[in-house]
């Protein structure tokens, strides 16, 4: 098979992980080729509108398990091929230098045995680190069940380690990949977490989940996220909305996948990571999913009327990231200049702020932008329906989140 | 009907000089122009000051925050930018350094939309600018920011392919970033005599893998052109070799 044919089949069955980041890791030169840059580079985008900062592919797709969800489950009758450490080192080198990859992302299916599958990857990135001196960045998945001094190995050599939770709830897991256990890939996360260091995986971990193979709600989605920030410090958790790739009686028949509630995922997400938010102040019991039509933080914000309208030349950071159309950059924008002047709705535009949703919500120096009586609920959800639906390019945005912060 | 005065600089240095001139003299310019770009006109006076004097005026005045802005902002091809710096220095020698919080005066949002614009397309080129392997394993590139940024983007290569030679050329200004060992030089067109590189006998094989590797790794069902467009505009496609199908 030539290499070709093997990029073919190996870079297709990676596609599916949605991970491609390579922020986070200062990796310097050290005499040989590469280096990693603190906030990723994206070097190309691919037709769905994805970045493409790596070079993404198994090294191989055989495997012993039978994940229903997986396009390379076991039983499935597909082409398989696998690659050899020299193979994928050329790859690399000969993609890098020519600016086309940040770097290397490696995962693969399981051959033999986790133990034997994850020498073969630690071989090939020690290949690349040490006979092509290479110092750019390297994701590689850890397989679960792999032994903890091949995880040690592994991390030492690599930016970022990370497993997948695959599914949002453990039964999920036990039903759809019953050969995967959570325990297996929390324990490869608690072992990141511990060791981590500017030696050791120095850009941390980060996790996927595949939404609408199974019937979680977004809240359970949502808290399993929280759950995952707070006990294993991830970077990101991504959401990856389920392509049917396999027939089988345990799996949802859908016609697309559902890019709308990943958004929505993704959006809360944000919320949780840089807004102050928490899963609950999202979503409840009675109300377990994402509406559908408004943003989780413009939802939130009408749930909660009594808070608002805020004022934009005295309100706290955190207060001014709850006003929906105000992110991080426009807070931050506002609280350094308002110690200079008061900031009136025309120099908010001035700014480069938008005020488009934000309108509803704020107050400048005292004064609303139209008839204080119109500060309704009814009259604001509305008009943030009306803008919604006037833009849909909503699909357009939907894959914004996998742009490098 | 009186003529109105321009200004002439030929390079950020003598720019800084005749702003200095202009804040002292309290003469408000009707435009300062870099003297290739002036068009002479019936109703203008072109003026070229001595600015000899005026070249120590913002030696230790000028923090390094504020300098970096200016000399960012000074790297776009806004037609204004350098009347934007003019009113931005005029009201940092008022207000000082906290000028670059004012933002309720235009001159200092223009001044940091015109450096975030030179930094955020800088950023896109670390990505996007492709190198093709010739003979002797020497890489070449070529591409065409809006902004010139050639002087900003060249050392980040030179970190990063420290082993390799190469050379980096924007199109559209006709200079050139080469980088031999671990020296970096700038060059003009007429530096360079002859140019006559050839590809390597590898480099058709590596394109072909990796327009390969970027059709496959696509998700079918998640087709988003618009999208795909939003982050990489079609001015990045001429040297993007992945892209050659679309244009």
């Amino acid at each position: 098979m030539t290499t070709k044919e093997k990029l073919t089949i190996l870079a297709d069955s990676a596609k599916y992980d949605a991970s491609c980041s390579s922020s986070g890791s200062t990796r310097v030169n050290q005499g040989g080729l590469g280096s990693a840059s603190i906030n990723g580079i994206c070097h190309s985008f691919s037709s769905d509108g994805r970045c493409i900062s790596l070079l993404k592919i198994l090294m191989t797709n055989c495997c012993i398990f039978d994940c229903k969800y997986c396009i390379n489950r076991k039983s499935n009758q597909v082409q398989r091929a696998v690659f050899t450490p020299e193979e994928i080192c050329c790859l690399t080198i000969n993609f890098y230098k020519r600016n086309y990859i940040e770097g290397l992302f490696l995962s693969s299916g399981i051959l033999k045995s986790p133990d034997y599958t994850m020498e073969k990857m630690i071989e090939t990135i020690f290949l690349l680190r040490t006979k092509y001196h290479f110092n750019g960045y390297i994701h590689a998945k850890a397989i679960p069940g792999a032994s903890e001094y091949l995880l040690k190995k592994l991390g030492s050599l690599v930016d970022r380690l990370s497993a997948n939770i695959e599914l949002p709830s453990d039964n999920g897991l036990k039903l759809l990949a019953p050969e995967k256990n959570s325990r297996k890939i929390t324990n490869i996360m608690a072992y990141v977490k511990k060791n981590q260091s500017k030696t050791f995986t120095p850009a941390g971990q980060s996790t996927q989940m595949i939404i609408g193979a199974s019937k979680e709600k977004d809240l359970e989605i949502l808290k399993r996220s929280e759950n995952l920030y707070q006990t294993f410090s991830l970077k990101r958790v991504f959401y990856s909305a389920y392509v049917p790739v396999n027939q089988d009686s345990l799996l949802p028949t859908l016609k697309t996948p559902p890019l709308k509630r990943e958004h929505r995922l993704y959006q809360a997400d944000w919320l949780l990571r840089f807004y102050n938010y928490k899963a609950e102040d999202l979503l409840s019991e009675q109300n377990p999913n994402f509406n559908v039509l408004l943003d989780p933080k413009a939802d939130w914000a009408i749930r909660h009327l009594n808070e608002f309208p805020k004022e934009i030349n005295q309100v706290s950071y955190y207060d001014l990231l709850k006003i929906p159309g105000i992110g991080p950059t426009s807070a931050k924008k506002i609280i350094s200049s308002r110690r200079y002047f008061k900031i009136e709705f025309n120099d908010l535009k001035k700014m480069g702020i938008s005020v488009k949703k934000a309108k509803y919500f704020i107050l400048c120096n005292g004064k609303y932008f139209m008839n204080k009586a119109f500060f309704e609920a009814n009259f604001i959800t509305k008009n943030l329906l009306l803008e919604s639906i006037e833009k849909i390019d909503v699909q357009n945005r939907q894959l914004s989140l996998f742009y490098e912060e | 009907m009186k003529n109105e005065n321009i200004y002439i600089y030929e390079n950020f240095k003598e720019l800084l000089s005749v702003i200095a001139y202009l804040i002292i003299n309290q003469i408000k310019p009707y435009n300062i122009q870099k003297k290739e770009k002036v068009t002479p006109s019936l109703f203008t006076n072109l003026i070229h000051l001595d600015t000899h004097t005026y070249q120590q005026f913002w030696n230790k005045k000028l923090s390094s925050k504020i300098y970096s802005l200016i000399k960012d902002a000074y790297r776009s091809e806004d037609e204004y930018k350098e009347l934007v710096l003019y009113y931005v220095l005029l009201n940092y020698q008022k207000y000082g350094e906290k000028v670059i919080h004012m933002r309720n005066l235009k001159c200092v949002n223009k001044l940091l939309a015109l450096s975030k614009y030179v930094h955020s397309e800088n950023h896109k080129w670390k990505g996007f600018l492709r190198f093709q392997e010739m003979e002797n394993h020497f890489y070449y590139a070529e591409f065409e920011p809006v902004n010139d940024i050639l002087e900003l983007i060249a050392p980040h290569f030179k970190t990063r392919f420290q082993n390799e030679n190469w050379l980096i050329k924007d199109v559209k200004r006709k200079k050139y970033a080469f980088k031999k060992g671990n020296h970096l030089f700038f060059l003009q067109e007429e530096d360079i005599l002859k140019l006559e590189l050839k590809q390597s006998l590898k480099e058709e094989e590596c394109e072909d893998l990796w327009k390969t590797f970027f059709h496959t790794i696509a998700i079918k069902e998640r087709t988003n052109k618009k999208c795909q467009q939003n982050f990489m505009p079609k001015r990045y496609w001429k040297y993007m070799i992945e892209m050659e199908r679309e244009q």
